[in-house]
């Protein structure tokens, strides 16, 4: 194994590098123990240096109320009523057959580009017949994307789902086959079901596929 | 059960949307994160917005934290880190500070001070000043070679054995 420069653990536990060279090294922490525990005791170190100062009673509330104004998966629906919004405007222009294939190819092509670099990982995803509907991948930087056989059905999207302790909680939408996810602990258990446009708070439809990934 | 696992624990219910769990992490660490907002920022209406911030973080995104990569205390100083870094160099204040230019004593900001530099006092006062410039106000490892006219080598072997020393002294 290829240990990464010192001073890059260094620079990584200031936050001094690019988002690449991070999202790189913490993929190289993720399967190495003797640097990871480089990091961890230069953050333990810089962490020391942090002193404690009392925060106004009156904060508390204030986040309670940031908290209470726009749950999360409203915002996601936002986002999605955009995307949403935009991809049926291309569809008036583009016609849907044509854009539909086009979606689905570059979907396709950038899941496999990203699927064929060192160090990633498929996983295939299945429906609860046991029937395979699609891929997960989890790229060398910790990334997970899940790539479908077929987009979502005309009018709905694809919602992934993170499953722990047997709860669902939303991790985006897509038009398109492919959702790509962010960053998720190893052995995340994820699914996908189909909504419509918006999304919703909890999936409406039988799995179209789960893996742990 | 220990404080990082009952850490790990509220993270696990703040993935779920537990206020309360939120709450908690907040009570226990939004005192550290104001320090460290208000030593980058210097000034205590940012720092109350990247405590905000940073506690909105990881409502929106708990289910992210990976314990195999460090504790939930270390990854949430990581954030505040982060969110108060990105202000700083947003602002007009991202700028050489001299010693001596600080508040008078008594004031909150010389008790932050006072508190740094004793956990800084095991190191040379090259090591603390290197440390304090890249970790409170972001210098990079070339600008602080520009900054204090040092080769970039020696920037880097003396911040390395600053940290080993910090690292030593918690052991």
């Amino acid at each position: 194994m290829t240990h990464p420069d010192p001073d890059d653990l260094v620079r990584l536990a200031l936050d001094l590098l690019s988002e690449g060279r991070r999202r790189g090294l913490m993929a190289h922490l993720r399967s190495c123990p003797s640097c990871r525990a480089a990091y961890q005791a230069h953050l333990e170190a810089l962490g020391a240096l942090v002193p404690e100062v009392p925060v106004p009673a009156s904060w508390e509330g204030e986040l309670r109320e940031r908290l209470r104004t726009r749950p999360l998966w409203e915002r996601r629906r936002v986002l999605a009523l955009g995307l949403s919004l935009g991809f049926v405007g291309a569809l008036f222009l583009g016609g849907l057959g044509g854009l539909r294939w086009w979606a689905g190819i570059s979907a396709r092509r950038r899941f496999f580009d990203l699927a064929a670099q060192p160090g990633a990982r498929l996983m295939p995803l299945l429906d609860p017949g046991g029937r395979q509907t699609g891929w997960a991948l989890r790229t060398a930087q910790g990334e997970v994307l899940l790539l479908l056989k077929s987009p979502p059905p005309p009018g709905r999207v694809y919602q992934a789902w993170l499953i722990l302790d047997g709860q669902r909680k939303s991790l985006g939408l897509s038009p398109t086959p492919l959702l790509e996810v962010g960053p998720l602990p190893e052995e995340s258990l994820v699914g996908v079901s189909v909504e419509p446009p918006g999304g919703s708070p909890a999936p409406t439809t039988p799995s179209m596929g789960r893996t742990r990934i | 059960m220990g404080e990082d696992e009952e850490d790990i624990h509220l993270l696990r219910r703040v993935a779920w949307r537990d206020e309360e769990a939120l709450l908690h992490l907040y009570r226990r660490y939004a005192p550290r994160v104001h320090g460290l907002a208000r030593r980058i920022l210097q000034n205590g209406h940012e720092a109350k917005d990247v405590v905000q911030e940073t506690f909105l973080r990881i409502w929106n995104k708990a289910e992210r934290f990976d314990p195999a990569l460090g504790r939930p205390a270390t990854w949430i100083l990581t954030i505040a880190h982060r969110l108060a870094l990105k202000r700083l160099r947003a602002s007009e204040t991202f700028l050489w500070e001299e010693d001596g230019a600080w508040e008078p004593l008594g004031g909150e900001d010389h008790l932050e001070r006072l508190w740094v530099a004793k956990a800084l006092e095991a190191l040379e006062p090259e090591e603390r000043r290197l440390l304090e410039l890249a970790y409170f106000q972001g210098y990079t490892h070339g600008e602080l070679a520009l900054l204090l006219g040092w080769p970039l080598g020696t920037v880097k072997s003396r911040l390395r054995r600053a940290l080993a020393k910090l690292e030593g002294k918690l052991k």
